[in-house]
């Protein structure tokens, strides 16, 4: 086991937009978790508030970017970087501390024993820690039904950004990653293409600091618009 | 009411355009993102010819006399909203390009030093 750890170079890609209070207790955590076993890369999505600063004090490897791009766009960066770097394995962990680093190595033991081409870690198969908001769970309940219907594949957690994928995924993702709430249309873009989806049992936090970004009128609207997205790409034939 | 004739060019319309942006985001050539209000106007436009008592109701309640109008006006007001969108993202967009272009400034300055102190060092062993 270790010894094929060793051999896989791994990145674990942050997304961080306003994370200031939330990146420096995260990064020292994944650091007494995984050892030296992962590189860390942060995605600076352009932050107003002082994430700059700290990420550069913690002497973490950051991209700052000169613009903000959204989640997508951003967690994007790291997979091209990921390519660019020709890591075998890549990590999706939000910068806002609601994923414990303590279950990434289950992620990537899916990986390394070649079981999936991506590994979810769902908050709903052993229904453990924060649950999430009643109208946040019927929202995703909606979406594991809709990709049900549309790909006969049961995703319990499709809008978990704990993600963990290999290196075909990786060159996928660099090619082709949607924009705003990328989770679900990115799930339907893989099976599509024959992936194998894993999911893993994990527990999340609640978020300690700052906001989410996704408020409720805006939640109406994006449900709409990934609807619409995952429909189409069902329609897709192949990777253009 | 609008006339059966007309009804029936709306709603062909309105699928036929619609097939054709369903096309062109298939082919990855238009992005979601922008499509939406044109999806949603042909939706309501859909909807008027389907349901033609709404847009009598419509005109009757703003005081138009003929419901024809109160479509015209609908539609029209409609594009007003798509183009005012296509306004807003114009003038994101430029400050993104002016963003980027002011970093890569930046940054070829910065790697222009860097060669430089590179070739230094070099000369100097």
């Amino acid at each position: 086991m270790m010894e094929v750890l060793v051999r896989m170079r791994i990145l674990l890609i942050i997304p961080a937009y306003n994370e200031g209070k939330n990146i420096e207790k995260l990064i020292s955590k994944i650091n007494s978790e995984c050892d030296s076993a992962v590189d860390i890369l942060i995605i600076n999505d352009c932050s107003t508030d002082d994430t700059q600063s700290i990420c550069n004090d913690i002497n973490a490897l950051t991209i700052n970017l000169p613009c903000n791009l959204g989640i997508g766009g951003a967690v994007q960066t790291g997979y091209k970087y990921a390519r660019l770097h020709d890591y075998d394995i890549a990590i999706q962990v939000d910068g806002d501390g609601q994923h414990k680093p303590e279950y990434i190595m289950d992620l990537v033991r899916y990986i390394t024993e070649e079981k999936a081409d991506m590994v979810i870690g769902s908050r709903f198969i052993n229904k453990e820690g924060f649950q999430s908001t009643f109208m946040r769970r019927v929202g995703i309940a909606y979406f594991t039904y809709l990709l049900k219907f549309l790909s006969k594949r049961v995703i319990t957690d499709p809008t978990s950004g704990f993600r963990a994928c290999n290196k075909k995924v990786i060159n996928e993702f660099s090619k082709r990653y949607p924009v705003d709430y990328p989770e679900p249309e990115s799930i339907m873009y893989l099976l599509r293409n024959g992936y194998r989806i894993k999911e893993v049992p994990v527990i999340m936090q609640e978020r300690k600091e700052g906001k989410s970004s996704i408020t409720t009128f805006k939640s109406l609207y994006y449900m709409l618009k990934v609807s619409l997205a995952i429909l189409i790409d069902r329609f897709r034939k192949q990777i253009v | 009411m609008i006339s059966l004739k007309l009804q029936v060019i709306l709603i062909v319309g309105a699928i036929v355009c619609a097939l054709f942006l369903f096309n062109l985001i298939k082919k990855y050539r238009l992005e979601l993102k922008y499509t939406m209000l044109w999806l949603i106007l042909m939706l309501i436009i859909l909807m008027i010819s389907i349901f033609p008592n709404f847009i009598g109701f419509l005109a009757h309640a703003m005081g138009i006399e003929l419901p024809v109008n109160a479509l015209f006006l609908l539609v029209s007001f409609c594009s007003y909203a798509i183009l005012f969108s296509m306004t807003i993202n114009a003038s994101k967009s430029s400050t993104k390009v002016k963003e980027l272009s002011q970093e890569l400034g930046l940054l070829k300055l910065e790697v222009i030093r860097l060669t430089e102190e590179l070739h230094k060092k070099e000369k100097n062993k």
